[in-house]
């Protein structure tokens, strides 16, 4: 039954396309012998004919494809006897994925007689859904396609309608992104919630301790886990210092000589090998920053007497901030090369050099843009996630120690969601009220850096 | 507004300014320079590091054993019934050839030692080959598999430098107590050994010292109780290196657990140094020699670092230079390296298994992303009325841009996962949630390519009567293609060597097996690399570097592929 | 004040070529400037004025692929001699460009700025006269003395024109280069700056490219005419402008080209 999803699409696509030939034959026959008689070309009478034919079933069938399994399973839970469906929301959930592993031929983590019932009541609910829907289906696509046949004659503005269709695609697919918005507020609030109807949020937010274990059961001796943010944005702010220090002055310094001073051949070669930097995925800085910069720094710390470790604030810092480095020099690059030439041939006229001028009038005149950039780099570096975890350590220290080891905001959502996670426990939840002030944070730093950056440019278009 | 003008001092004052202002200058420049510089340095740094640490992982030392294919430990009964066949005790096969291969091993000790050389998981690839061909049953056949990692990387010298010395002066042999020998020469036959011992000795003893001396530094600001305990460890320290420099100048140098190994190889065993003085040299067989005659020709193998601090013992050490030297074992090209998925034993594992679940990843992304972005930048470039919803979508896009990758995972997990049930660890809800992190890119690439195009082509198709809609898909987009083609690749890279939102899907799961389609469970090439980067074992560091020098040729290709679109369609108008 | 009089030009040209990499810009210019007078450059677009104007205080070294042939002397120095430093050169040969171009700093600090760089001021005392004379110079000084503070970008644009010339005045320089320096202005700004040019005659060897003719008769002592990279015709701007030499530049002052 599973496979017959993708076989009904295949057999959608040539239906659609028959009905594309048909509508094209059809406007061409009705045109007669007069082919300028028709309204449209008969390629758009092919396409409404396509369109109406295929575009309904499709629809229905990728919804059946998304949700066909979430509908089923609905169905089943209410076909369940009594005595399974009062078990506890846990339980009656891997039941039921039990039962749906059983009737595809799949491993169950058990069996009982009960389970192997409700796995044939599934399977034979899962046939009937999918009957229905094919016969759906190929209702809707034999009367779509009759009721477009009817209309298409050398009149028919079938060019208008196709292309009302087309704007209506073009407008759905703009609304993705709003979309995109809207479900990762919605998601994050939704969870974030049901965290804070646990938790206090004035606890998260300004609490010390941060150690999310929670007892796995009832009866279980253990701690009830306490969620003090405060050492994570600490981790993450000390961290996001150490990679503004190495990132602002080498990338502001960097886009000022390739800008003003270097030539043409120079900036042909180095931006592109600066841009390299910026296109090493996160993970090998990662990598680097644990092996390699680690170690190093581990190694220099104790030669000059000082404790360190392998992983710290330092090591992910540098790493960050190198990783940061294209980052800005690229937006500052842009942001210098804005700056009117006139004001620049002002400065030289007056009889200063070159670095009083970019001093004195250059880099004031860039300095709103500058500060966008910075802000977008600040905003970076808070939300990177793979060099943290792999380099600056798992422990919640609240210390403004660069060489020990701290965590930060997106290390704890790695390590809170990677592990074994029971749904709707305080340490699974809370990874998302992370997640909120990370995209909080993140999305006020972009908004304000995004607003500053347009307006500088404004004032020199 | 008459006072007189002074050229003469106004001169004489600027050029009095001058050397202070040029050296300002100078050093303007040079810290851009060297910012450059920094930057620069610190790209080769990481891509030399990874390089040099990924090099030696491909290639590797594999056997090429005889081995004989026992039926009675694989088919007993002769039924020739493939499920019989496939329960063979192959582990047991492997075993047998390296026994045969070193039958003087007998303790049960060292025969587990001796198995350790070939990883048990080795049986499946023999079981596999016998299941295909059964009439090997019985035969002789060339076992070939990966040499256990730690011996891998014992061979390649990356746990200790093997120092190797070949020797031509003449030596008796005595049999010893129980399992020792004793060789003995000319006077000065082995001063030289003796004499490299002493250096490490005195070496090692200087080290305690400078433990002792940082013990006490930090004595003054101890309490009490532990300034106790530190006194009585830094006395330990001082005898400890008393009675090493002692050793160190002794007549005869008996060797401890804190020296070097020495091995001593003569036709064909080796026994390893316990006691040397210049003429002649006691050792315990870690393998015993064919004869006992007088040696003309023979070799040491020094192993600086002492036996009880890494993982391969001087006798598996011995075994591995046995069986190099016999040509059992060959360095050879890691093939195994890009057709396995992962695996528990770093020797079978591989990134094949990564790099599809890589590329099924990458298609739907792909899929999902490249006509949404595009329509999308369509509508707002082309057709968007400008009101207040649109620039909202705007700025939507420019946010989404900005957002933190692993926010996009929160989203799939939440919405993909929990709410519509789909599959977890699976390529397609990767490329779902990686297509929504690329889309804004792919939206803000093609909406520049668009705008690039000028509006003179639009003028000229709407000119001759078509519609709106015909001049922008049949001449403003085949224009723009190129630009379009070239942010969707730089886009796509990136989705490439994206980890943390994969992370939060579930693709970090141990996947052995390589993923057929795309709902099924996979990982991908930086999810592997960080799972590899994790592990704790010596043999994974190399293997992820290669997987990262993989994961970056990848990267490479894509990037040049859109440097050469932008190069070979780029149009100014 | 009465004029300087000197018999010897301030600046002197010959044989005069400049090139944009491959392409010539400038042909032979020989021509003599004196001091303490205006002078126009006029022509069609693209002629070379303004680029024989920027070879005067080497404004032309910023651009990479300009290079200059022959000599200008300033007060019988070679001016692209070696041993000449062009910091030293820009600071006594001021400029003036076509649209105003205040720093986007407060109106002190871009009068300052000069002064600050070239170290001409001991203390503040000293910078704030040498502020105050150069608006007061540039006719500035009653508009803007109660709000030096307030960013400079925030004037009219007659006024940043005369900030700008005030903010060259400030570091005291012998000679004035204007490019064009009315022509994003307004008629009233225009008769503004037209009048402080008159003014600053007295003191400084005023070297002027424009478009408009009238200007240049109503403000020059001297005209020189430019066509196609070459000095057609230099002299009185009283004969230029009545009896010139030249059918090109009778063309020209015609208006049968241009």
């Amino acid at each position: 039954m599973q496979n017959l999803l993708p076989l009904a699409m295949a057999a959608l696509v040539v239906l659609t396309l028959i009905a594309w030939f048909h509508g094209r034959n059809r406007a061409v026959a009705s045109a007669g012998v007069h082919p300028s008689a028709l309204h449209s070309l008969p390629g758009y009478s092919g396409a409404y004919l396509a369109i109406w034919a295929g575009l309904p079933a499709f629809l229905i069938l990728a919804l059946f494809g998304l949700f066909g399994n979430l509908v089923v399973d609905q169905l089943l839970r209410h076909a369940l006897p009594q005595d399974i469906r009062a078990l506890p929301v846990e339980q009656l959930e891997l039941f039921v994925r039990n039962a749906r592993a059983l009737a595809v031929g799949g491993t169950a983590s058990e069996t009982s007689p009960a389970l192997l019932d409700a796995a044939q009541t599934y399977a034979s609910l899962s046939r009937q859904s999918h009957v229905g829907v094919m016969v759906l289906v190929i209702a809707l696509t034999t009367g779509g396609f009759f009721f477009a046949r009817r209309q298409i004659s050398a009149k028919f503005r079938a060019r208008n309608h196709v292309e009302a269709a087309i704007f209506a695609l073009l407008v759905a697919c703009s609304a993705i992104a709003v979309l995109t918005t809207l479900g990762i507020v919605l998601s994050l609030l939704t969870e974030s919630l049901r965290f804070f109807s646990q938790i206090n949020a004035l606890d998260f937010l300004f609490g010390l301790k941060w150690s999310p274990q929670t007892a796995l059961r009832a009866d279980q001796v253990g701690q009830s886990g306490s969620f003090g943010a405060v050492p994570l944005f600490a981790g993450t702010f000390l961290i996001t210092l150490i990679a503004m220090v190495v990132a602002a002055p080498v990338g502001l310094y960097s886009a000022i000589y390739l800008s003003e001073y270097a030539k043409p051949s120079t900036r042909r070669i180095v931006k592109p090998i600066l841009e390299i930097l910026a296109g090493v995925p996160t993970v090998v800085y990662g990598f680097f920053a644990l092996l390699t910069v680690g170690p190093f720094i581990r190694q220099t710390a104790e030669a000059v007497g000082l404790g360190a470790q392998t992983q710290s604030a330092l090591s992910a810092g540098l790493v960050m901030g190198i990783m940061i480095i294209p980052f800005v020099s690229s937006l500052s690059d842009d942001v210098i090369n804005a700056v009117p030439q006139a004001l620049r041939d002002g400065s030289y006229a007056m009889g200063a050099t070159q670095a009083e001028t970019v001093r004195n009038v250059v880099f004031p005149a860039a300095l709103p843009g500058i500060m966008g950039a910075l802000l977008l780099a600040v905003s970076r570096a808070i939300g990177e996630t793979m060099i943290v975890v792999m380099a600056a350590g798992q422990s919640a220290n609240l210390t403004a120690n660069p060489l020990e080891p701290v965590t930060t905001v997106t290390v704890q959502i790695v390590t809170l969601l990677t592990g074994d996670q029971e749904f709707d426990s305080a340490k699974t939840l809370s990874a998302f009220a992370l997640g909120l002030v990370l995209f909080v944070i993140t999305l006020g730093l972009n908004i304000i850096s995004l607003r500053v950056v347009r307006k500088y440019r404004e004032r020199y278009d | 507004m008459t006072e007189p003008v002074k050229p003469l001092s106004t001169k004489v004052r600027i050029a009095a300014s001058l050397p202070r202002r040029y050296r300002a200058e100078q050093r303007f420049r040079l810290y851009g320079r060297a910012a450059i510089v920094l930057a620069i340095s610190a790209l080769a740094l990481l891509l030399f590091s990874v390089g040099a640490q990924g090099f030696s992982a491909f290639s590797i030392y594999r056997f090429n054993l005889p081995l004989h294919l026992d039926a009675k430990l694989i088919d007993p009964k002769g039924t020739e019934d493939p499920a019989i066949i496939a329960k063979g005790r192959y582990r047991k096969l492997i075993q047998q050839a390296l026994s045969d291969a070193f039958p003087d091993v007998r303790s049960r000790k060292d025969k587990r030692q001796l198995y350790a050389l070939s990883t048990g998981l080795n049986s499946v690839s023999l079981r596999n080959r016998v299941v295909e061909d059964p009439s090997l049953i019985g035969t002789a056949i060339r076992y070939t598999a990966p040499l256990s990692d730690d011996l891998d990387l014992y061979l390649k010298g990356e746990i200790t430098q093997r120092h190797f010395t070949n020797e031509a002066t003449p030596l008796t042999i005595d049999q010893g107590p129980a399992k020792i020998l004793t060789l003995s020469g000319s006077p000065d036959t082995f001063s030289a050994i003796m004499d490299q011992l002493r250096r490490s000795r005195h070496k090692a003893a200087t080290r305690l010292d400078a433990q002792a001396a940082k013990l006490r530094e930090n004595l003054q600001t101890a309490t009490a109780e532990v300034a106790k305990i530190q006194t009585t460890r830094i006395e330990e320290l001082a005898t400890k290196a008393d009675t090493m420099r002692k050793d160190a100048n002794a007549a005869t140098l008996t060797l401890g657990a804190n020296d070097p190994s020495i091995l001593l190889g003569f036709h064909k065993g080796f026994i390893k140094a316990t006691e040397i003085s210049p003429h002649s040299l006691s050792g315990k067989v870690l393998r015993p020699p064919t004869s006992m005659q007088d040696v003309q020709n023979w070799r040491v193998l020094r192993l600086d670092l002492p036996e009880r601090a890494r993982r391969v013992s001087d006798q598996q050490a011995v075994w591995a230079e046995s069986l190099l030297q016999a040509g059992f074992l060959k360095r050879s090209f890691n093939a195994v390296f890009f057709t396995n998925a992962d695996s528990r034993e770093p020797e079978l594992a591989g990134i094949a298994g990564a790099m599809v679940g890589s590329i099924l990843t990458l298609l739907a992304t792909m899929l999902a992303a490249v006509p949404i972005g595009i329509l999308a930048a369509i509508y707002l470039e082309e057709f968007a009325p400008k009101n207040r919803l649109t620039d909202f979508i705007e700025v939507n896009i420019n946010n989404l841009a900005a957002v933190p990758s692993i926010i996009f995972g929160l989203l799939g997990l939440a919405v993909f996962l929990n709410m519509f049930h789909m599959p977890r660890s699976a390529p397609l809800v990767g490329g779902l949630v990686l297509a929504l992190m690329t889309l804004p890119v792919i939206i803000i690439a093609s909406r520049a390519a668009i705008k690039a195009v000028p509006p003179s082509i639009r003028e000229a198709a709407l000119g001759v009567g078509a519609s709106k809609t015909q001049t922008v898909f049949d001449h403003v987009l085949p224009l723009a293609a190129p630009g379009i083609l070239t942010g969707t690749i730089i886009g796509l890279a990136r989705a490439l060597g994206e980890t943390a939102p994969l992370l939060m899907i579930g693709m970090v799961a141990f996947i052995a097996d390589i993923p057929k389609s795309l709902s099924s469970p996979a990982t991908a090439m930086p999810v592997q690399i960080y799972l590899w980067a994790s592990s704790a074992e010596r043999s994974w560091e190399s293997r992820t570097a290669a997987a990262i020098i993989i994961l970056l040729l990848l990267m490479i290709v894509l990037n040049l592929t859109a440097v050469f679109l932008r190069h070979k369609f780029e149009r100014r108008w | 004040m009465q004029a300087k009089a000197s018999s010897a030009p301030k600046v002197r040209a010959r044989n005069v070529n400049v090139f944009y990499g491959s392409k010539q810009a400038l042909f032979d210019v020989n021509l003599d400037i004196p001091d303490c007078s205006v002078t126009s450059f006029i022509g069609p677009s693209g002629c070379g004025k303004s680029t024989f104007l920027r070879c005067i205080n080497r404004m032309n070294d910023t651009i990479d692929i300009c290079r200059v042939e022959g000599d200008i002397h300033l007060d019988g120095l070679d001016i692209y001699a070696r041993d000449v430093d062009p910091v030293i050169l820009r600071a006594s040969v001021g400029m003036v460009f076509q649209k105003p171009n205040p720093f986007p700093k407060s109106i002190y600090d871009n009068v300052a700025y000069g002064p600050r760089i070239h170290g001409l001021a001991s203390n503040t005392d000293e910078l704030d006269g040498i502020v105050e004379t150069s608006l007061k110079r540039a006719g500035l000084w009653d508009e803007v003395a109660d709000r030096l503070d307030e960013p400079g970008t925030g004037l009219s644009g007659g006024q940043q024109q005369r900030l700008v010339i005030a903010r060259a005045i400030a570091v005291r320089p012998e000679v004035i280069l204007m490019d064009e320096p009315c022509s994003a202005l307004d008629p009233i700004a225009t008769a503004k700056i037209e009048e402080l040019i008159d003014d600053l005659r007295a003191h400084y060897c005023i070297i002027m490219v424009t478009h408009s003719m009238a200007q240049a008769a109503r403000v020059s002592q001297n005209t020189a005419f430019f066509h196609l990279g070459k000095l057609v015709e230099a002299g009185p701007t009283e004969q230029i402008f009545t009896n010139p030499n030249d059918t090109r530049t009778q063309d020209y002052i015609t208006g049968r080209f241009g």
